[in-house]
């Protein structure tokens, strides 16, 4: 009969849901690329080759020593002219020597020799007596230089010695160091204009400052090459001096290029751009720019313009309120921007294979000796180059980091 | 003095005509009206900030300054949000105007301690902005603007979003310099008791047009 209206539910019976699910999601895609970056770095560090200690090494180079030796008796069984006999038991005693003699750096040299003067001349002597022993000093001299490559250097000790990679390394902390400084240099007044002032064609000069971050790198590379050396200003006179001293003058079209290499001989300087190290940096600064340009632009629109204001008001004037009230309060963007332009530039390759070639101790960068040593099947070498080059970034990016953190807030 | 002559400005799409104002020397003038009626706007075009001028003039004591930087009005301004300089201790903060004018160390110190005094802040100089509360904000910008003795000081809403007893103590502050110091103030509000408690000229703004009240 009562029409009592239903009873509230019992507030306490209300359970908000579990954000276990929530976070789980969440920590699984976060960790899964996580892992896959350090599966990346992994891979890395298991490729190249430690060395090895000379116990194993002689180890690993006993079972090829014995067939060499098999294989030279299998020679010695065939051959019948005496001489052609003592020849091969001659060798056949060095082999075994050599097997006994437990010094590793011995072996190798030893066997190296073996295989590559000895057996050949060998070789060379059956042919002319027309005993045909081919099949087996062939193998013998195969398991020799098997047992010579085992007495080799660790990868690491391989990259580290080599000075073309020594000098790729420094090249690339200089010229990307050098690109990140310049970078900063324009980034910073070209983000405060652009975030500041309103002018007709903004929007068009904010296309053009994003073309370089939307564009292949190569075709950057590319831009530079017909820019310095396809555009001609009229023709010249270049001569070449020979190897004999003698000179000839050829007549050359007057490119931006020469005209640099023209203006820098007058002071008695070689500049090139095309293929010489200031092209580096230019193309590495060509990508590394734009991205600062935009970090820093980010930066200014977060900084109100109220304290420069005010400033102005105070005496200042527009310049001086930059320095002493925007720049101060921008310097974490700053570090932001530099970091991002140095690890751009450390990455670049296309523009700089391009426009600067990769030539051994000049253009050669580390990335492009990561290019150069893969493409000659040097996969572990590449690797050991590789890593090299993330401890390199990983060692800068967190000193920047440490020191954006020290130094930014010092009252927070 | 703030005198306005036919002024007429523009910030971006907003635009005010036709305004005609006088606040005498040393006069507290109080701005009222209505949130988005471009109280902001006329205060900003007086310090010479953002809003164009498109006709008129604006006179501070008896210097025509349409022309002029912001720099070379001779002014103090306080905006709404303080906007201290962040990246400075309080001391730096009210020293500013008078580094930039070249004075010594002594008298700047001297100075900023005289100020510090009379608004309160004395135990602030040695800290940064970060931390500090409404109040104390608008002290430390209130000095800075005070520092190289304006002709002119320019409120934003100083007694905004402040709680009542700040409120209480800020409005003492302002009665306080403004008999201490010779400042013509031009101090923007919508609370009609601030407007009885601290004004001598009244202005009111309706509709895009300047009217003064009595």
């Amino acid at each position: 009969m009562s029409d009592a209206p239903a009873p509230d539910p019992a507030p306490s019976v209300f359970q908000p849901r579990s954000d276990t699910a929530f976070f789980l999601g969440m920590g699984s895609l976060g960790g899964f690329y996580l892992f896959l970056i350090l599966s990346l770095i992994l891979a890395l560090v298991i490729v190249p080759r430690w060395g090895k200690s000379d116990d194993a090494k002689l180890q690993l180079m006993a079972p090829s020593l014995k067939e060499a030796m098999s294989h030279l008796e299998d020679a010695e069984d065939k051959a019948t002219g005496a001489e052609l006999t003592t020849d091969i038991k001659s060798a056949l005693g060095e082999t075994r020597q050599l097997a006994e003699s437990g010094k590793v750096n011995k072996v190798s040299t030893g066997a190296r020799s073996l295989a590559n003067s000895k057996l050949v001349k060998l070789l060379k002597k059956s042919d002319a007596t027309g005993i045909d022993l081919t099949r087996e000093i062939d193998l013998a001299r195969k398991a020799l230089l098997d047992a010579a490559a085992w007495d080799r250097p660790s990868d690491y000790a391989a990259v580290f010695n080599d000075p073309n990679i020594r000098y790729s390394a420094k090249l690339s902390f200089v010229s990307c160091t050098i690109s990140a400084l310049l970078s900063l240099w324009i980034a910073v007044p070209i983000g405060y204009l652009m975030s500041r002032f309103e002018f007709r064609g903004k929007n068009f000069v904010d296309t053009i400052l994003d073309i370089p971050i939307v564009l292949p790198p190569l075709v950057i590379g590319l831009g530079l090459l017909i820019v310095f050396n396809n555009i001609s200003f009229g023709t010249m006179d270049v001569a070449y001096v020979d190897s004999d001293g003698s000179r000839t003058v050829v007549q050359e079209n007057r490119t931006i290029e020469r005209m640099i290499r023209e203006f820098s001989a007058w002071f008695g300087l070689q500049l090139r751009v095309t293929n010489g190290v200031s092209g580096v940096i230019l193309a590495q600064f060509m990508v590394a720019c734009a991205f600062a340009v935009r970090t820093m632009r980010n930066t200014f629109d977060q900084i109100s313009p109220r304290q420069e204001e005010v400033a102005m008001t105070l005496g200042s004037s527009r310049g001086g309120a930059f320095w002493s009230i925007v720049l101060p309060q921008a310097n974490r963007g700053v570090l932001a921007a530099g970091t991002l332009a140095w690890a751009r530039s450390l990455g670049e390759f296309g523009p700089i294979l391009i426009f600067c070639g990769i030539f051994p101790q000049r253009t050669e960068v580390m990335s492009s000796s990561v290019y150069l040593l893969f493409s000659v099947g040097e996969i572990e070498k590449a690797a050991v180059v590789s890593l090299f080059m993330i401890l390199l970034a990983f060692v800068v990016l967190m000193l920047i980091r440490y020191l954006g953190k020290s130094h930014t807030m010092p009252n927070r | 003095m703030i005198r306005l002559e036919n002024l007429s400005l523009r910030n971006g799409s907003f635009e005010l005509d036709d305004l005609c104002a006088t606040i005498p020397a040393g006069s507290y003038g109080i701005l009222m009206g209505r949130t988005g009626c471009g109280k902001t706007t006329l205060l900003e075009a007086i310090c010479g900030l953002r809003p164009q001028v498109i006709g008129g003039n604006i006179w501070l004591n008896n210097q025509d300054v349409t022309r002029l930087k912001p720099a070379e009005r001779g002014i103090g301004y306080v905006p709404q949000d303080s906007a201290l300089f962040e990246t400075m201790t309080i001391f730096e903060n009210v020293a500013f105007a008078l580094r930039l004018r070249g004075w010594d160390e002594a008298g700047i110190k001297n100075r900023v301690h005289q100020l510090a005094d009379l608004i309160a802040i004395t135990p602030l100089l040695e800290r940064k902005p970060f931390g500090l509360s409404g109040g104390e904000a608008k002290r430390v910008a209130l000095a800075r603007a005070l520092a190289s003795s304006p002709g002119v000081l320019c409120l934003d809403e100083p007694l905004s979003a402040l709680d009542e007893e700040t409120h209480t103590e800020i409005c003492d502050l302002l009665t306080e310099i403004h008999r201490e110091i010779d400042v013509t103030i031009l101090h923007i509000t919508h609370s009609r008791s601030e407007a009885q408690r601290l004004g001598e000229t009244f202005l009111r703004m309706e509709d895009g047009r300047l009217m003064t009240d009595d």
